[in-house]
């Protein structure tokens, strides 16, 4: 027999991968139901009728040490955990000994389940697997010539981000039969997700692999007759109506209220128009676009006195609490929906038990019981954000409750939200706008008064009676427009952003204790600590400014250039470049909601990690797109004191563009060529290219090349300067040494002549190049010649972003991806 | 922490707040509505007796003393017994029926209400080295009332309890006018086992103030036996 050895093995493969996918149902299914027998525990305990229960007012202690744990269980336990925990328990220990125990036991649970569904978190596949037979598990999404939705493998019953390159708008249409639930089979390859590649970056494989995905799956041909419906199950029969109701929303709307109303009905953003997200995010606004637990609440109140006009009201609350599970399902269960559905559940039962809950021990209690059937929620910006506001919020009660007016009240509750949420909003999206505060105290009251009840009576009247709908959705469309207009106005002209960049640990820590320490002083009507957080910020802007240390990150911005610079104490700031990539020109089906760009994805997100405010210069080596295609959106985006080009580039047609987009934002513009230079601090920077002489043919030849000191080490940044141009610098300045050498041109073999790296000698050779690049850069001459020198190489597209951190004798190189 | 209010014995959710998480701050006994019907004693008082200027007539005052006060001063038998009265509440209707209820109908519990206030504006007129002399009740009135009000209140400050005193009469201060306590003349002695330490301040304890006779009696008694610095500290006064 001789396939029988194969067959054997294949059986005891199919019967592992059966056990491991068995045993991951096990863990979601028995997670869940750990969940929710923990929620009833807890509610039962913190909620009971006997008088002086332990646990009431208590759970909120435990919900903190269950953080703990997850965090530890993750990490592992690192000295800053072990001081924090270490505090944690003594405070718990002085002043609240009889929760400790059980503190403790929450600590230690929560740490070992986290640490047991990490290491069960992993693929049953293998790279080389070619034919899938998958499901559908969400809502297939087409957007330009991409299709994309979650699926599940059949036999190993593994999930898979599945994302097809839609290749003619005819398949185009043809897939949009494409339903949840549907079992397809194709061939296709399994890629794994790329991780951050750059300081800032969105860690894309962290992001699935918090979702217990771990392959890409690329069919090569996919098709509807591949493809056959099945029975959908509860959950997916939700989501199914939820896509409809979206599809609904989507044609009977005016096209400028469809985000915002998919937004707020189904808690849906994917249709809104990007800049627009991008402004509400901006002003501190998005939070209006999420369902939370103020929309639930209101909801939850307008049924209760609307359904006991009918029934009683224990049936009113149990109605409700059949209802909110369907309507978590049905707005897309994002953390906030799920925190603010479950927490009025909790409350809602109690109210029918006739029995008390502290809303405190309901939030806790639905912290813990989220954290156990997704304890990677926790590291997600949504669930941390959506949990810190309304733990605030519910703290500090007293404070608002101070005061009587209904203005001063929205006034005060705005106020404290947006402090809850200042660290983690710093932490995750590196800035904070000052007029957050006014246009939320407008913004708020439009949008639960006026907005949402509008669109959700206007979406009630395309249902019911049609001619009134029209009617209402002009109204909405004016104040939709309106609104927007002045959103996109402010933060295009006055956004009074400030960005401060990531926090380090040492900053969070202030933040917390002033934050904390502010909410008890304004307890007692005490505002002067507010002052405390103010400083803190100022702390946050000034501390770059104390760094002995300077970096140079050459950043991966796929094929093309960017190299940031930063001196000590922050002396100088400057950026050589700044990526960009090749404008293709598309067919209008292809054109996707939201255009991946090196600058808004890559050289901005970094920039405002790094808490750069202005850049003191910033240099264009010259005019193609992959070294300036990203310099106008970054001139947008952050402010520029100086930009230098190349003598003669301001006649290049792309160099022409970005002149005129420096100009209208004020940014100085000046001509360099040899013999230019500058210093700042102990850092020498001179100009070697372009000179004055005319035969230098092409643009690469007339890059601009820096060489600089910094710290000990000697740097060669040459744009893309080719062997003419080398040979041209090399007899101009024969004794020109360097330790590192930013290699030409991405490493093709037009660049860096084996003359060149005679005379200059470098140490280490860094090249920006993008991975599987369509020129095949690096050349594997260039490879050779630089080992045959001896010289280390560092390329983005295998380490990521490269950087440099030094000081005045010593420096280390650091890399993205190790 | 308790599922029912001490007043009105509604269930009621506790409120949290940042310094209830931090622990800095005891849970409440009473509910939210309750413990607003307590007014505190605030704003510009009368130096000397504690008296809120704000909830009488302008004419009662006298510079930085209210009119009792001053005629308190001008007799010579009474000038400078007591060197000041502070009182936590406000001695109004709902007061008035907590204090029956508490006193008169024996709810001995409430005591724990007024645990936080207490404490708080004690310490903020008074410092830590006070020794605390309860106002004594006569033992016929403490078997009928079964506790010692007084007593109650100077046990929740945690300071050492000194029992200098001891009753004579036996009718009740609350049904006399003015004029009949002053008149009497002997209220309280000193009890023949105690003697009292030198050099310390010596602070009443007693649960209203209301013409400020018993405590000035009280504190005539303690400066005979040679006590300097003498106040008082009620719970209530009107």
């Amino acid at each position: 027999m001789p396939g029988g050895g194969a067959c054997l093995a294949d059986y005891g493969r199919k019967a592992r991968n059966r056990a491991i996918s068995i045993s991951f149902y096990w863990i979601i299914n028995t997670s869940a139901k750990i969940a929710f027998l923990l929620l009833l525990f807890i509610s039962k305990a913190a909620g009971g009728t006997k008088r002086g229960t332990k646990m009431k007012g208590n759970v909120v202690y435990i919900a903190i040490a269950g953080l703990c744990g997850v965090v530890i269980g993750y990490q592992q336990l690192q000295p800053f955990h072990f001081i924090a925990l270490l505090f944690y328990f003594l405070f718990l220990f002085i002043r609240k000994r009889a929760v400790l125990p059980i503190c403790l036991c929450a600590a230690a649970f929560f740490s070992l389940y986290m640490l047991w569904v990490d290491r069960h978190n992993k693929t049953v596949l293998s790279r080389d697997q070619m034919n899938f037979s998958v499901r559908f598990i969400t809502s297939p999404a087409i957007d330009g010539d991409q299709l994309k939705g979650i699926v599940k493998t059949i036999n190993e019953s593994e999930k898979l981000q599945l994302v097809y390159r839609i290749k003619s708008e005819r398949e185009q249409q043809q897939l949009s039969g494409i339903q949840i639930g549907m079992i397809c089979t194709f061939r296709g390859t399994l890629k794994t997700p790329e991780p951050a590649r750059n300081i800032g970056a969105f860690d894309y494989r962290r992001y699935l692999r918090f979702q217990h995905i771990h392959w890409i799956v690329q069919p090569s041909s996919f098709s509807l007759r591949h493809c056959r419906p099945t029975p959908l199950t509860v959950y997916e029969s939700l989501l199914l109506m939820r896509k409809k109701g979206l599809d609904d929303i989507e044609s009977s709307f005016p096209s400028s209220t469809v985000g915002i109303v998919q937004a707020l009905v189904y808690g849906e953003r994917t249709e809104m128009d990007d800049s627009l997200l991008d402004a509400y995010q901006k002003l501190g606004l998005v939070h209006l676009l999420a369902i939370s637990g103020s929309h639930v609440t209101l909801l939850v109140r307008a049924c209760f006195y609307m359904f006991i006009r009918f029934i009683t009201r224990e049936q009113a609350a149990l109605v409700l609490l059949l209802l909110l599970p369907v309507y978590t399902v049905i707005t897309g269960a994002s953390p906030s929906v799920v925190r603010a559905s479950l927490t009025a559940m909790i409350l809602l039962w109690f109210s029918y038990k006739k029995s008390i809950i502290l809303p405190l021990d309901a939030l806790s209690a639905v912290f813990l019981a989220m954290l156990i059937v997704q304890p990677y929620a926790l590291f997600q910006a949504g669930f941390q954000l959506s949990f810190i506001v309304s733990f605030t919020l519910i703290l500090s009660i007293e404070i608002i409750e101070q005061y009587l007016s209904p203005l001063t009240r929205l006034f005060m509750t705005t106020l404290i939200a947006q402090i809850s949420a200042l660290p983690f909003l710093l932490y995750h999206f590196f800035e904070f706008s000052l007029l957050s505060l006014p246009f939320n105290i407008v913004f708020i009251p439009l949008y639960s008064f006026v907005i949402l009840p509008l669109s959700l009576v206007s979406l009630a009247a395309h249902y019911i009676f049609e001619p009134m709908s029209s009617f209402l959705m002009k109204g909405l469309e004016q104040i939709i427009t309106i609104s927007n207009e002045w959103v996109l106005a402010f933060k295009q002209h006055h956004s009074l952003s400030l960005i401060l960049g990531r926090p380090s640990p040492f900053l969070l820590t202030c933040y917390s204790i002033a934050i904390v320490f502010a909410f008890m002083q304004m307890e007692q009507k005490q505002y002067r600590s507010l002052l405390w957080i103010a400083a803190v910020v100022f702390l946050h802007m000034i501390v770059p400014y104390f760094n002995r240390y300077g970096e140079v990150v050459v950043l991966d911005v796929g094929q093309g250039d960017c190299i940031y610079i930063e001196l000590p104490y922050r002396k100088g700031v400057y950026l050589i470049d700044t990526g960009g990539e090749m404008k293709l020109s598309k067919q209008p089906w292809q054109k996707r909601q939201k255009e991946w760009s090196v600058g808004n994805n890559i050289v901005i997100p970094f920039l405002k990690a790094k808490g750069i405010r202005k850049l003191d210069r910033l240099i264009i080596t010259h005019g193609d797109a992959d070294h300036m295609g990203a310099a106008i959106e970054v001139i947008n985006a952050i402010q520029v004191k100086e930009m230098l080009i190349g003598k003669g580039g301001a006649q290049q047609p792309l160099q022409m563009s970005l002149i005129a987009a420096a100009k209208k934002q004020g940014v100085a513009i000046r001509e360099v060529g040899r013999g230019e230079g500058w210093e700042a601090g102990s850092a020498i920077f001179y100009v070697l290219n372009p000179s004055d002489e005319k035969e230098l043919s092409t643009d690469n030849n007339r890059s601009v090349v820096v060489y600089a000191k910094l710290g000990a080490l000697s740097w060669l940044f040459t744009g893309d300067l080719e062997k003419e141009g080398e040979e041209k610098l090399i007899r101009a300045f024969p004794h020109l040494r360097v330790d590192i050498l930013k290699v030409g041109h991405h490493g093709s073999a037009t660049s860096t002549s084996e003359h060149f790296l005679q005379t200059i000698q470098p140490k280490i050779a860094v090249i920006s190049v993008g991975k599987n690049n369509r020129y095949h850069h690096p050349h594997p001459d260039v490879i050779e010649r630089l080992q045959k020198h001896h010289i280390k190489v560092l390329r983005t597209d295998q380490h990521g972003a490269i950087q440099y951190i030094y000081n005045k004798k010593f420096g280390t190189f650091t890399v993205m991806l190790p | 922490m308790s599922e029912y209010c001490l007043l009105c014995h509604r269930r009621y959710a506790q409120r949290m707040s940042w310094r209830h998480l931090l622990m800095l701050k005891q849970t409440d006994v009473l509910c939210h509505e309750c413990r607003c019907s307590f007014v505190l004693i605030a704003g510009d008082l009368c130096e000397c007796c504690g008296r809120p200027f704000d909830r009488v007539d302008e004419s009662y005052r006298q510079g930085e003393l209210c009119i009792d006060c001053v005629r308190w001063k001008h007799d010579s038998t009474w000038s400078g017994v007591l060197t000041k009265n502070r009182s936590v509440y406000v001695y109004d209707a709902f007061m008035k029926e907590v204090i029956a209820r508490w006193k008169f109908r024996g709810d001995y519990a409430l005591v724990e209400a007024f645990r936080t206030d207490m404490c708080r504006e004690f310490f903020r007129h008074f410092p830590r080295n006070s020794i605390l002399v309860p106002i004594p009740l006569s033992s016929a009135r403490l078997y009928e009332r079964g506790f010692n009000q007084a007593k109650a209140l100077a046990e929740l400050l945690g300071l050492p309890i000194l029992d200098a005193l001891e009753r004579f009469d036996s009718a009740k201060q609350s049904k006399k006018s003015r004029h009949e306590r002053l008149e009497t003349d002997r209220v309280f002695h000193l009890r023949s086992d105690v003697s009292l330490p030198a050099g310390a301040s010596f602070v009443l304890i007693d649960d209203i103030y209301t013409t400020g006779t018993t405590v000035h009696h009280a504190a005539k008694v303690l400066r005979h036996a040679g006590a300097v610095d003498i106040s008082s500290f009620t719970l209530a006064r009107s």
